[in-house]
């Protein structure tokens, strides 16, 4: 579908090509030709609008719709943690209960998944956690950009997730890390089998924590759009047959905003929680 | 392979999907990195420390008065056990002097019923005594009424008196026979 959507990237999508590349001045004039101004282009939301140019030592550091959705995101989440903790009291009020839950509900699953080990790396957790949350229910507000829609981004937090975790594994347990491709009490002959799979399976953690959270989001804002686009379509065929059908999938669009929620929290989570699952592997390498 | 799909928008309407732009990439790479390297500072620096410090002090908190609580809980038992010793101790030192007083009691009304028993034998055998004074005087005189009404009996019907002798065998006999009646 994506594909097939992009025929009718409207022109500000452009604008979203980041700094340093030229508009292409035939594909202007073939997009607009295309262009169905009722319809809104449920690509237009993923893209990356180049605020201020910014070049620092040969690296594109431009301040981008994305970089200020992330920099919100991470102030807003600091500030309310920082308010919630401010006056931290021994018989919390609402923020700080908030908080503590937050931060009781990330520790358990720390403690849970990475054992007392793991608790030195609660903090990376938690702020993985919060900033995933934050960013995937950022991005149901109306408007907004999606950060984690990305997959540039969800791909550096896995990478850093798993560079991460092999040189803790190899820091803890040296080359015995090592003896985690090979399970123990497996027969010899079927490790030949069980070595190759177990490395490849290790090498695919960081593509398969980041393509689901980033497939989740790109794929339900999409549906939103898609949807979105169908009640401004149907609707503007006046009748009362067109009207009458928008409810559809408006109403479809009501109960999909409500999935979105749950899976923007869901992914989160599921990130965080395989993170500490790797994490548990570094930490305790033998099955 | 998300790299090779936005490499290749050399055709017009080729694919200009923007999460697989790679020139977006390093922009947001950086920025990634700034705020999620900020946040991480600022929550691990300013936040969780807080929240672990009033978490580990409402813990103590709750740890001290729960201890608290168990050592008054403890005083509680032990004063209730020393209740319940004395309380065992009066009771057993009541049920001593009601034991006591019972006994003096009943010593005292044994004491008082014998002395009542005493007093009405004393009383039983003087009357006894004088009813039996009472019968020998009579029976003493009995002879000498039976004497009266003899010679009274036959002044009357005018017979001639019978001898004294006579009168006692017969006033003998009569009593021989009532006695044997008896």
């Amino acid at each position: 579908m994506p594909r097939q959507l992009c025929f009718q990237a409207r022109e500000p999508a452009r604008d979203g090509n980041g700094l340093g590349t030229a508009p292409n001045p035939r594909r202007r004039t073939a997009k607009i030709s295309e262009q169905d101004p009722t319809v809104a282009n449920p690509i237009e939301q993923f893209e990356i609008h180049t605020h201020v140019p910014l070049e620092v030592a040969g690296i594109n550091a431009s301040i981008t719709n994305s970089s200020l959705w992330m920099i919100g995101i991470v102030a807003t989440l600091s500030l309310f943690f920082f308010l919630a903790v401010r006056r931290a009291q021994t018989v919390p009020g609402r923020m700080q209960s908030a908080a503590e839950m937050f931060y009781e509900f990330v520790a358990g699953m720390v403690r849970d998944n990475a054992g007392e080990e793991g608790r030195q790396f609660f903090p990376f957790i938690f702020t993985l956690f919060a900033f995933l949350l934050g960013a995937n229910l950022a991005g149901l507000l109306p408007y907004s950009f999606t950060v984690t829609s990305h997959i540039i981004v969800t791909f550096s937090l896995a990478a850093t997730v798993f560079v991460g975790v092999t040189i803790i594994g190899f820091i803890k347990h040296g080359w015995k890390f090592l003896r985690l491709f090979a399970p123990s009490g497996v027969p010899l002959a079927l490790l030949f089998m069980i070595v190759p799979m177990e490395i490849i399976s290790y090498f695919m953690r960081p593509v398969s924590l980041s393509v689901r959270l980033f497939a989740n989001m790109l794929a339900g804002h999409l549906m939103l759009k898609v949807f979105a686009g169908f009640v401004v379509s149907l609707g503007a065929l006046g009748s009362i047959l067109g009207i009458g059908a928008a409810v559809l999938p408006f109403a479809f669009d009501f109960a999909l905003t409500g999935l979105e929620f749950l899976v923007a929290v869901l992914q989160a989570y599921v990130f965080a929680i395989l993170s500490c699952i790797y994490l548990n592997d570094a930490l305790h390498p033998a099955h | 392979m998300t790299e090779q799909v936005s490499e290749v928008p050399s055709s017009e309407e080729g694919p200009n999907f923007p999460p697989f732009d790679v020139t977006t990439f390093q922009p947001q790479v950086v920025w990634l990195a700034i705020s999620f390297v900020l946040f991480y500072v600022i929550l691990s620096r300013l936040v969780l420390p807080r929240i672990q410090r009033v978490m580990a002090e409402r813990e103590e908190r709750i740890a001290a008065d729960l201890d608290e609580a168990e050592r008054l809980h403890k005083e509680l038992e032990e004063l209730k056990e020393a209740i319940a010793e004395r309380l065992a101790e009066a009771r057993t030192r009541a049920q001593g002097i009601l034991a006591r007083a019972r006994d003096e009691m009943r010593e005292k009304s044994e004491r008082e019923l014998a002395a009542l028993e005493e007093r009405l034998g004393q009383r039983i055998r003087d009357a006894e005594d004088e009813i039996a004074r009472a019968k020998d005087e009579i029976l003493g005189r009995i002879d000498e009424i039976a004497h009266e009404a003899v010679h009274g009996v036959f002044a009357r019907l005018g017979f001639s008196e019978p001898g004294e002798d006579e009168i006692r065998e017969a006033l003998e006999k009569a009593r021989r026979q009532t006695q044997e009646a008896a």
